[in-house]
């Protein structure tokens, strides 16, 4: 089942491996662009997150379930074997450097957050057209390999899982990215 | 298709023999069944992770369908499992998958049965 819009997370889903990440992502429009204003430690969250993925996506030689959801097959039929073999050679490496290329973008974006007047340790990013559509990509990535590797099903639900589960805090960024997503989706849909 | 179709026209006046040569595509294929000009579809499958408005997202921005169609299509995929949401030669849905995976989308290509 195709995941609804937007996770509730009424509460703020917690996310402490390195820091907290408790507030709703904000989202706006200004001037035809997307504003996108996030505190310092959501910032270095995502930093991590996408440090991490652009590792993976560079490493090239992973066969787990994260790496198989990115880069599936395009041929489920075993007598169009060589075809997929074909296929496989021919765009993998495209498909590999459409992502990184998007991924410094929005690395690039980060890092060049302005700060805030009046909100402390919160920066903002302007996101022209382009911009706004790689975030999207990257995020979207992100939360495939987050999810894939939580093993996250139809009927997941953040608010049912138990803050003792080792596996929170992963869930926790999961459900923050989703939010974001979602935001950025409404905002990108005008 | 069209400049080869010239190039027999060509070679027909220079010759001896009345030979007729169709001028369009259509001319040419008749009654026949346009499908075996596409007989590729590109199916996009649901999963639980991509987000409803997302996958509606990347229908309109890489195959430029309006809202209404795109969010018609990913309730398709949401609600029955799976959506063709294009179609055409073997070239072009191969291109296509791979834009899809691009955005994420678990998405593959069969011949249209």
């Amino acid at each position: 089942m195709t995941s609804p819009a937007c996770t509730p997370t009424g509460s703020g889903p917690r996310c402490s491996t390195t820091t907290d990440v408790a507030d709703r992502p904000t989202v706006a429009r200004r001037d035809g662009a997307i504003v996108l204003t996030l505190h310092e430690r959501e910032i270095q969250v995502l930093l991590w997150v996408f440090n991490d993925l652009g590792r993976m996506l560079s490493d090239g030689s992973s066969v787990d379930v994260v790496t198989q959801r990115l880069f599936p097959r395009a041929y489920l039929d075993p007598t169009e074997e060589a075809a997929e073999h074909q296929w496989q050679d021919l765009v993998h490496d495209d498909l590999v450097e459409i992502r990184l290329e998007a991924m410094t973008d929005v690395v690039r974006s980060l890092d060049a957050g302005a700060r805030v007047r009046g909100m402390k340790e919160a920066r903002e990013m302007v996101l022209g057209e382009e911009l706004a559509a790689h975030w999207i990509s990257v995020l979207n990535d992100a939360r495939l390999a987050v999810g894939t590797a939580l093993n996250v099903t139809a009927d997941w639900d953040f608010q049912s899982l138990d803050p003792d589960d080792p596996g929170y805090e992963l869930h926790a960024l999961y459900a923050w990215m989703t939010e974001l997503l979602g935001a950025l989706l409404g905002a990108a849909a005008g | 298709m069209t400049a080869r179709l010239a190039s027999r026209r060509v070679a027909a006046e220079i010759g001896t023999e009345e030979i007729v040569v169709p001028d369009t595509v259509e001319e040419l294929l008749g009654n026949t069944d346009t499908r075996l000009d596409v007989p590729w579809v590109v199916i996009v499958w649901d999963d639980p992770i991509n987000l409803m408005d997302y996958v509606t997202y990347v229908f309109q921005k890489l195959f430029g369908y309006p809202r209404a169609k795109a969010r018609r299509l990913m309730l398709q995929v949401h609600n029955e499992g799976k959506a063709v949401v294009v179609s055409g030669t073997r070239e072009r849905c191969e291109n296509d998958v791979a834009r899809l995976h691009a955005h994420g989308l678990w998405a593959t290509m069969q011949h249209d049965h």
